[in-house]
């Protein structure tokens, strides 16, 4: 049985070992529940967007934002988050989203939108097939996982989700491996060892 | 040697001449006799049995023993002595026996002996092929086997060699050795018997079969012996145990070496195929369809009654219940009490619709964690399964589970900056009723005049509509209706705080809402004109199909039901019994094409295991649990978008098969772990197989495949797959066994999962 710990083993067989990590909230974080600009303008802006939801300025986590711009606040329950930005290991990245071409407000009607623009399901699947205009395909992790194959000496896949179907690592072959931490990765055998092996060959066979 | 007369006659003499026999004279005896050794064998072997005297050999004993101490039969006499020659000249001795005599005479006046010899009688050569033999016996060694020699013996004294004795022939023979070890070419199994074939064997006359019930555990006393024909059907045996076998040749020489060993696994005939007539397996597989898994009893029912009947009377079954004091449990409680209603209920066909429109019209306990607010919710999908389409719109948008999972409870028109929620205005649209493109009536696309598909609505369209949806709120005790925000309650309907609602004009899906009007007005206005979109019928009737049926459906499939969808046949639109009387009937259900049919949802795939075999389920945790493995928790979608979407594409491949959203290399181990657990007491007391009826079928692996291929999978076993599952069986040591065996890899296989 491959038990997840492997995973950590392969992980750190190699000083070099580097992976790339992912966290996708599937739409579900609130970005201005997540920092607030401080300056007078803006911060008043805000306000007045979330008269009963705003945070209050005095509770908003500093923090810095270079080329002299007004510093910003982060929710009061990212600490961490806080502590990782100052000490340069953390970024943030506004105002993203998925485009067919450049698009602004001036040219919106005239401009080729993304496929079902308002569709929360259809957004995050193009966040991670990284392809505005289809439905569904493969994702950029998986087509980076298709070039990558041949450097990869293990037969253990590239992609490893954790949470279930991820069309992020469907490659046009690459497959990911999908786990369920906590949960060891293999058949539980029963009865008759010899008759196990029997039941085993028949379920490989069915 | 019979007895008979035997007599000696003699005289001292050098030489011996045969005489002819009628030619001899008996001399009158004068001497004591000769001294007589009696034997009690025919060769002079073996305790001398009586010694004495006989005075003159001259006996006929006839049928008689010439003693007590000498059989009848069988025996031999040695006499020896000497003979006084009355007088100088040649004397001649000779024997006159029955049987045989050897006689020999020492000439005593030989000092040695030549002996000569020859390949024909009477033929020896001059020279002797030894000389100076001083012994009375000779060892001739310079011969070859299979040759006639004829010998005759001389005397040497100084005097010169006498006369030569009397001819003896012999033939010198190869030892005869036992045969090599044959070949054993074949061990064929069969009813209570094992059939063997070998290769002939040079040196072989007869052939000796040993049998063991371990490798090289033959026994030495052989199971069959002086076979002459190159195979034996070696009877008698206990089926299912297996045998070793051996076999090796004989001849005079003995027993040879054994042959190299085959074994054989003696079986009780396999029970052939029972085919299921296509008329029969077409009624399993509606009953796959329509249930939480076929049993026996669903099927005799739906063959006695016929298709049409039997879906009447599932439309009209009383609905299972979730009883009020489910309100106050907990909500993994109303989670297990849904799989004992699967599992137990006669409505299945409501159960099953009613859990497809859970999967459309969905509100999730991960956001709504009470019992009291789920289960009216799940009632009122109970209530409307074969409804109109209409009234679940407008009750299921109204119901408060819905207003708090999708915020449409304590929407407030517009006030400042602060806008109606727009959540439940888009989800109506997008996932409930209409899409997000336009449709054919056959569901395919409609495209505009670049190719391109038409989407069904725009942000204005959901914004508008998000001003219809205001003013609502939790439901109260009071008449009339509530002048300000409610607490939760979620017992009936949402009602109006027309204050709070929006009585501006607005305008949606090219269509005006007039203004003025009440928040009720306005809802039903908004709804109508939503249910009257000509998307509906297709979009729903789509989705319908994919959770009864298949993943795939055709453009014609959809387009029969979606058109059922506008019009029942008496004119009205969204009749959810006919639309399923539309699609489960309907023939492009039957088809078992490898593209046709899902997979069955974790949910189904448990429960047809249980309805399939039969027993006993005390409890039902371990149903609600492994159901959250594969990736199902029951009436707890992960978000709005259900656990998988309509349109999920199949990972390599063009097929759309939601379901496999959910099956992830995790999940179909957990799956097949989920087998293995169920069938082999893994829940412990929580539930009880019935095998009993199972273990009487083990003895026979081809009536318990029959048994599990009905059951399972309506009689539509393939060939490859029984093959495997007989395969499988007989490597199981017992009935137990055999019988988990045939669960483990029928509920594990590709076509029991994915259902045609």
């Amino acid at each position: 049985m491959l038990k997840l710990g492997q995973m950590t083993a392969m992980a750190h067989s190699s000083p070099n070992y580097k992976a790339l990590v992912c966290v996708f909230l599937f739409g579900g974080n609130d970005g201005n529940n997540t920092i607030v600009p401080l300056d007078a303008a803006r911060y008043g802006a805000y306000q007045t967007m979330r008269p009963n939801i705003a945070l209050t300025s005095n509770v908003l986590l500093p923090v810095a934002a270079g080329g002299g711009q007004a510093p910003y606040g982060l929710h009061p329950r990212l600490t961490n988050l806080q502590r990782l930005y100052n000490q340069q290991k953390a970024a943030m990245a506004f105002n993203l989203g998925t485009l067919v071409q450049p698009t602004t407000k001036a040219n919106l009607n005239s401009a080729t939108l993304p496929r079902n623009l308002y569709s929360h399901s259809d957004e995050t699947s193009q966040w991670q097939t990284a392809n505005p205009t289809l439905a569904g395909g493969s994702g950029w992790g998986g087509r980076i996982s298709d070039l990558l194959a041949g450097s990869n000496a293990s037969t253990f896949p590239m992609g490893v989700s954790v949470n279930g179907s991820a069309s992020l690592l469907q490659g046009v072959t690459a497959r990911p491996i999908n786990l369920t931490p906590g949960t060891a990765l293999g058949l539980n055998r029963f009865g008759d060892s010899n008759a196990m092996d029997g039941r085993e060959a028949g379920l490989h066979s069915c | 040697m019979q007895a008979a007369r035997m007599l000696l006659l003699g005289m001292a003499a050098l030489f011996l001449a045969p005489i002819p026999i009628g030619a001899v004279t008996l001399p009158t005896a004068t001497g004591t006799g000769l001294y007589g050794e009696y034997f009690a064998t025919k060769d002079l072997t073996g305790s001398i049995k009586l010694r004495r005297t006989d005075r003159q050999i001259n006996f006929t004993w006839g049928e008689r023993s010439p003693s007590a101490e000498v059989p009848q039969n069988e025996f031999s006499v040695r006499w020896s002595g000497e003979l006084e020659a009355p007088a100088t000249g040649d004397y001649t001795f000779a024997t006159l026996t029955d049987d045989g005599m050897r006689l020999w005479v020492a000439p005593t006046g030989a000092t040695s002996y030549n002996l000569y010899r020859g390949t024909a009688a009477g033929q020896q050569a001059a020279t002797p092929v030894a000389m100076g033999i001083t012994s009375t016996t000779y060892n001739d060694t310079a011969v070859t086997n299979g040759t006639i020699y004829y010998y005759k013996v001389a005397g040497a004294n100084a005097g010169g060699i006498g006369a030569k004795s009397g001819e003896a022939s012999a033939r010198p023979d190869a030892p005869i050795v036992p045969p090599g070890p044959p070949t054993l070419l074949t061990a064929a199994s069969g009813n209570a018997q094992v059939t063997l074939t070998w290769a002939a064997l040079t040196g072989a006359v007869t052939y000796n079969v040993y049998r063991g019930t371990s490798s090289g555990g033959q026994s030495g006393t052989p199971v069959a012996t002086g076979l002459t024909a190159l195979t034996v059907t070696n009877t008698g045996l206990v089926n299912d145990t297996t045998y070793y076998y051996k076999v090796a040749g004989v001849n005079t020489g003995g027993t040879g070496a054994r042959s190299n060993e085959l074994s054989a696994k003696p079986q009780a005939p396999i029970t052939p195929p029972v085919p299921v007539s296509a008329a029969d397996q077409a009624l399993w597989r509606l009953l796959r369809q329509t249930t939480w898994g076929p049993t026996q009893a669903d099927f005799d029912t739906l063959k006695q009654m016929g298709v049409n009947a039997w879906l009447d009377a599932q439309f009209n079954a009383t609905p299972s219940v979730y009883p009020d004091s489910s309100l106050s449990q907990s909500m993994e409680w109303t989670e297990e009490h849904f799989f004992k209603l699967a599992l137990t209920g006669n409505d299945q066909l409501r159960q099953r619709v009613a859990w497809a429109l859970s999967q459309i019209w969905v509100v999730s306990g991960v956001e709504l964690v009470r019992a009291d607010a789920m289960v009216p919710y799940i009632r009122l999908l109970q209530r409307h399964a074969f409804g109109n389409f209409f009234d679940l719109m407008r009750n299921a948008t109204l119901h408060p589970a819905m207003g708090e999972y999708l915020d449409m409870v304590n929407n407030k028109k517009a006030s400042g900056s602060i806008m109606p929620n727009e959540n439940f205005p888009r989800e109506v649209m997008q996932l409930f009723t209409i899409g997000l493109t336009e449709l054919n009536q056959d569901g395919t696309p409609r495209m505009n005049g670049l190719g391109q598909q038409i989407p069904t609505y725009g942000q204005d369209d959901f914004l508008e509509l998000a001003k219809v949806m205001t003013g609502w709120t939790y439901p109260d005790t009071v008449a009339g209706q509530p002048t300000k925000l409610n607490p939760p309650r979620y017992d009936r309907p949402m009602e109006a705080v027309e204050a709070f609602h929006d009585t501006g004009a607005k305008r949606f899906l090219n269509t005006d809402v007039p203004p003025g009007m009440t928040a009720a007005q306005d809802l039903d206005n908004a709804l109508q004109i939503i249910f009257r979109h000509p998307n509906v019928g297709p979009f729903i009737s789509r989705q319908l199909i994919q959770r009864l049926v298949a993943s795939n459906p055709s453009p014609a499939y959809i387009g029969a039901v979606a058109a059922v969808f506008a019009n029942n046949g008496a004119g009205v639109r969204g009749d959810l019994r006919a639309v399923v009387r539309a699609i489960v009937p309907h023939p492009e259900a039957q088809l078992t094409a490898p593209n046709a049919g899902k997979l069955a949802e974790p949910a189904l795939f448990m429960t047809r295991q249980l309805r399939a075999i039969g027993g006993n389920v005390a409890d039902y945790p371990f149903l609600s649990a492994l159901s959250v493995e594969m990736g199902q928790r029951i009436f707890h979608s992960p978000s709005v978008f259900n656990y998988y979407s309509p349109n999920f594409r199949i990972p390599g491949t063009a097929l759309t098969g939601p379901e496999f959203q959910v099956y992830t290399t995790a999940t179909g181990m957990i799956r097949a772990n989920f087998v293995a657990k169920l069938i082999s007491g893994g829940f412990g007391s929580e539930v009880t197989l019935n095998l009993a009826p199972w273990l009487a079928l083990a003895t026979d692996a081809g009536a318990l495949v029959n048994q599990i291929d009905v059951l399972a999978m309506g009689g539509t076993m393939s060939a490859e797959t029984r093959i495997a599952m007989l395969s499988a069986i007989a490597r199981a040591p017992n009935a137990r066994e055999k019988v988990l065996t045939a669960f483990y890899v029928v509920f594990t296989s590709s076509q029991f999962q994915v259902e045609h």
